[in-house]
């Protein structure tokens, strides 16, 4: 019977994060590994090449397009993950019940919950931790060693290189346990580590479809060193596989913001209460099996404090709670409500032995009835069903720009988003697109402008270096205003066009802007921007996608001028756009009137629906 | 294990169903919508129940015809260009290990070529004039035809026998070393040779 309830709980799951996906691609990193999947490319360093051959197989199911498609191997991976929590659960507790706890503490959480409906690879990295996880459980329950576990277990590390690289953590219990605790164990070391270079042979996609010349979100790995370099995700600098963790290590600097974050975290997923049942929970294992409690007990570090440590080691802010800890620590999580759910056994137990049956009971329906409580919370803000910002974001972009023409972009929402509508959908690929990873750098990649022999005829100016000249045609546009500190700024300045922006030259500021304002009324019906009163989610990407949207509100706003100018009627906008530490300015001189105070009233209540002060991860009072 | 295997083929396909259910509610929800609407405002809807493509249902058809025939109602040649465009792009979205409308497509092609062109020569500041018409409509064209993703044959196959390589690894350490052993050889060989080829 509790097996049917589990079995319906994932059906539940499964049908709840499908509903809420994306329609098309998520915000953040979803463009760009939906496109590296379906160009069998090569995503943004290490590269995710087991992740983008799953996900190509759902390329080819003949429903929805081919961004939902990608979505469902979250959706997927997810179940499979709570499928492998429950039976992780009820090999420590044999009893079904408790193992269906965890299952609705993590389907229900937020950070759970909305890394299931992305265009990413963490809930099939959780997948693999959890096996391995599993296998050591079960290793550790038993009194010999299972050399094909152990073999096994060493192939799934070697896969786990080409998922995401904190699934190695899992090597440090693993190793450890069996280190102490079986002697054959150094026996099958040899052949385990054959085993996980098997497995680490995935990352020869790199390789190949380098030299194929595939699309490649950040680099090549055609040579040895390359090669490397994107395996240890050298691009990154100290944020790398290698500098991060040694850095951690090696100084105290940041361990209490560490501690406090992921305490946050824990906290703001799976509520005060599940602290001292996860404290339980421990007490219960020790009771159960000291190695098991060594097991568990390292896991949790490697997870959680050691993970933290390395991610979580800064003041908490929009970008940490949202960037790391909501996607990092899925793992943590995962372990921490095993922890709780065998917290409420032993509580269970206690009541059980000293004959409390009514207290028994309700105590086991509270807990299950608890998770349900969030859900609704949850729910408001992590179903992107209706979220068609980032599509329109990007297709809009490509709606107003010129023919043939040129657009520069810098960060993931506008790079990866742009690559999909352009590389996948082919939509406006007449548009050369260039990307730099650096807001203040000129050094672009041209994922988006190739083949260039079809492309040099119709911009030849660009692949000459004639910028100036494309610029006076009118055809240099970019995302990105531009600061003192951007090197372009000697040469160009910015005119607001919509919510981008033509690069124009220094030496013509003082000409007439008419062009520019008729522009911008006429292609304003191409915008889409009320999407983002409709997105229903808390989303911190999708807001400062909208927030960039409602520029174009004012933009057109300021080219609306009556008759006779008044004074009383001027606005003037004298505000900054943040790229990281640099700041742009972004200056309007709007007349309200009767013609473009509506415009002023869309741009108003963008904003208020995007106010990016309260998140279910963080608010910024706090 | 066979009977979890099978519990797990289960919710694999009642996720797929689920996914073609909200597709087709979609589909309806702006169908109905769309209707309702002309012009640009029209196409946007009518492009959402595109990109939710459901094998068979009415309303792919009803949406792409709809589309083209805004198409040819409107009168200005950057809204025609936006139009075709954005039926040609949700086609291309949709395609799996077939091109649904590709006769659409092949027609609408030719017509999006003619309209770039058109407006690179009107476009201010351009110093394009009627004489370079041919040029660069074949210069789009080309773009238009270019297409840059993988061959569907060969990523089919490097995909299943990535799926089967790693199946075989896990044959020969549990089951038949043997079996998964040559079941690893043939495989991985079949991989690579796919990753050359895709």
């Amino acid at each position: 019977m509790l097996g049917k309830i589990v079995f319906f709980i994932l059906v539940f799951f499964g049908i709840l994060y499908t509903y809420s996906l994306f329609p098309v691609f998520s915000t953040g990193d979803g463009g760009g590994l939906v496109t590296a999947s379906y160009l069998l490319g090569i995503a943004h360093p290490p590269g995710y090449p087991f992740y983008l051959q799953i996900s190509k197989i759902f390329t080819f199911l003949p429903v929805g397009n081919i961004g939902i498609r990608i979505g469902l191997v979250s959706v997927i991976f997810s179940i499979l993950s709570l499928y492998i929590l429950y039976q992780i659960t009820l090999k420590l507790t044999n009893k079904p019940i408790f193992s269906i706890i965890p299952l609705l503490f993590l389907g229900f959480s937020y950070s759970y919950y909305f890394n299931s409906v992305v265009e990413k690879f963490y809930t099939l990295n959780l997948s693999v931790i959890l096996l391995l996880f599993f296998i050591g459980i079960k290793q550790i329950l038993s009194v010999n060693l299972n050399k094909k576990d152990v073999l096994f277990s060493a192939f799934l590390l070697g896969l786990a290189t080409s998922i995401h690289h904190t699934a190695l953590f899992m090597a440090v219990p693993l190793l450890l346990v069996g280190l102490f605790y079986y002697r054959e164990f150094l026996k099958v070391i040899p052949l385990s580590v054959f085993m996980f270079l098997l497995g680490f042979s995935v990352n020869i996609y790199l390789y190949i479809r380098s030299l194929k010349d595939s699309f490649f979100a950040a680099h090549k790995a055609d040579t040895l060193d390359r090669f490397i370099a994107m395996i240890l995700r050298k691009f990154y600098g100290s944020s790398s596989s290698i500098d991060a963790p040694l850095s951690a290590v090696s100084t105290l600097d940041g361990f209490y913001y560490s501690v406090k974050n992921l305490f946050t975290l824990t906290v703001a997923n799976l509520t005060y209460g599940s602290i001292l049942l996860s404290i339980l929970g421990l007490y219960y294992i020790y009771k159960l099996n000291k190695r098991l409690l060594l097991f568990f007990v390292l896991t949790l570090f490697m997870y959680g404090l050691f993970l933290a440590k390395i991610t979580l080691s800064s003041k908490y802010d929009l970008t940490t709670a949202y960037v790391s800890a909501n996607q990092y620590f899925l793992p943590f999580l995962s372990f921490f409500c095993i922890t709780v759910s065998l917290g409420i056994a032993y509580m269970a137990d206690i009541l059980e032995k000293s004959q409390l049956t009514l207290a028994y009971k309700v105590f086991i329906f509270s807990m299950i009835a608890i998770p349900f409580t969030v859900f609704p919370l949850t729910f408001s803000s992590t179903n992107h069903n209706k979220n068609w910002v980032p599509y329109y974001h990007s297709k809009d972009l490509l709606s107003i720009m010129p023919v043939s023409s040129v657009i520069s972009t810098y960060g993931d929402n506008h790079t990866f988003e742009l690559w999909y509508l352009k590389l996948i959908g082919r939509y406006r690929n007449d548009v050369c697109h260039i990307t730099s990873h650096y807001y203040n750098s000129t050094s672009w990649r041209v994922e988006g402008c190739k083949p260039k022999e079809l492309y040099k005829p119709l911009i030849p100016e660009f692949f000459n270096g004639d910028l100036l000249s494309l610029s006076d045609k009118n055809k240099f546009l970019s995302t990105v205003a531009l600061s003192k500190e951007h090197p372009l700024s000697q040469v160009f300045y910015h005119q607001p066009y919509e919510f981008i922006f033509f690069y124009k030259d220094n030496n013509k500021k003082d000409q007439d802007t008419q062009f520019f304002d008729k522009l911008n009324q006429e292609k304003f019906k191409f915008l889409t921007p009320e999407v983002c009163l409709t997105h229903k989610t808390d989303d911190p990407f999708t807001m400062e996608m909208c927030n960039f949207f409602s520029n174009s509100y004012l933009v057109v706003a300021s080219t609306i001028k009556p008759l006779l100018l008044l004074n009383n009627q001027k606005l003037t906008i004298d505000a900054d756009i943040s790229y990281g530490r640099f700041l742009a300015p972004f200056k309007l001189e709007i007349y309200i009137n009767s013609l473009n105070s509506s415009y002023i009233e869309m741009y108003k209540a963008i904003r208020a629906y995007n106010q990016m002060k309260e998140f279910y991860l963080y608010e910024e009072d706090k | 294990m066979i009977d979890i295997m099978k519990k797990l083929l289960a919710l694999f396909l009642i996720i797929v169903v689920s996914l073609i259910v909200r597709e087709l509610i979609t589909q309806r929800e702006f169908i109905k919508v769309a209707e309702k609407q002309s012009g640009l405002d029209a196409i946007k809807f009518y492009e959402k129940v595109i990109l939710s493509y459901v094998p068979f249902s009415p309303y792919n058809k009803k949406a792409v015809e709809s589309i083209k025939d805004i198409c040819k109602t409107l009168q200005k040649e950057d809204e025609k260009l936006y139009c075709y465009e954005t039926l040609r792009t949700d086609l291309i979205q949709i395609k799996s290990f077939y091109q649904p409308f590709s006769d659409v497509l092949y027609e609408i092609t030719p017509e999006i070529a003619k309209l770039r062109a058109n407006q690179m020569i009107e476009w201010e500041g351009s110093n394009y004039s009627k004489s370079d018409f041919d040029r660069l409509y074949k210069a789009q064209l080309n773009l238009l035809n270019y297409d840059n993703s993988p061959s569907n044959f060969w990523s089919f196959i490097t995909v299943l026998s990535f799926m089967m390589w790693i199946s075989s690894v896990v044959l020969a350490i549990y089951k038949n070393v043997i079996v998964g052993s040559f079941g690893f050889l043939i495989f991985f060989t079949l991989w690579i040779l796919g990753l050359f080829m895709a």
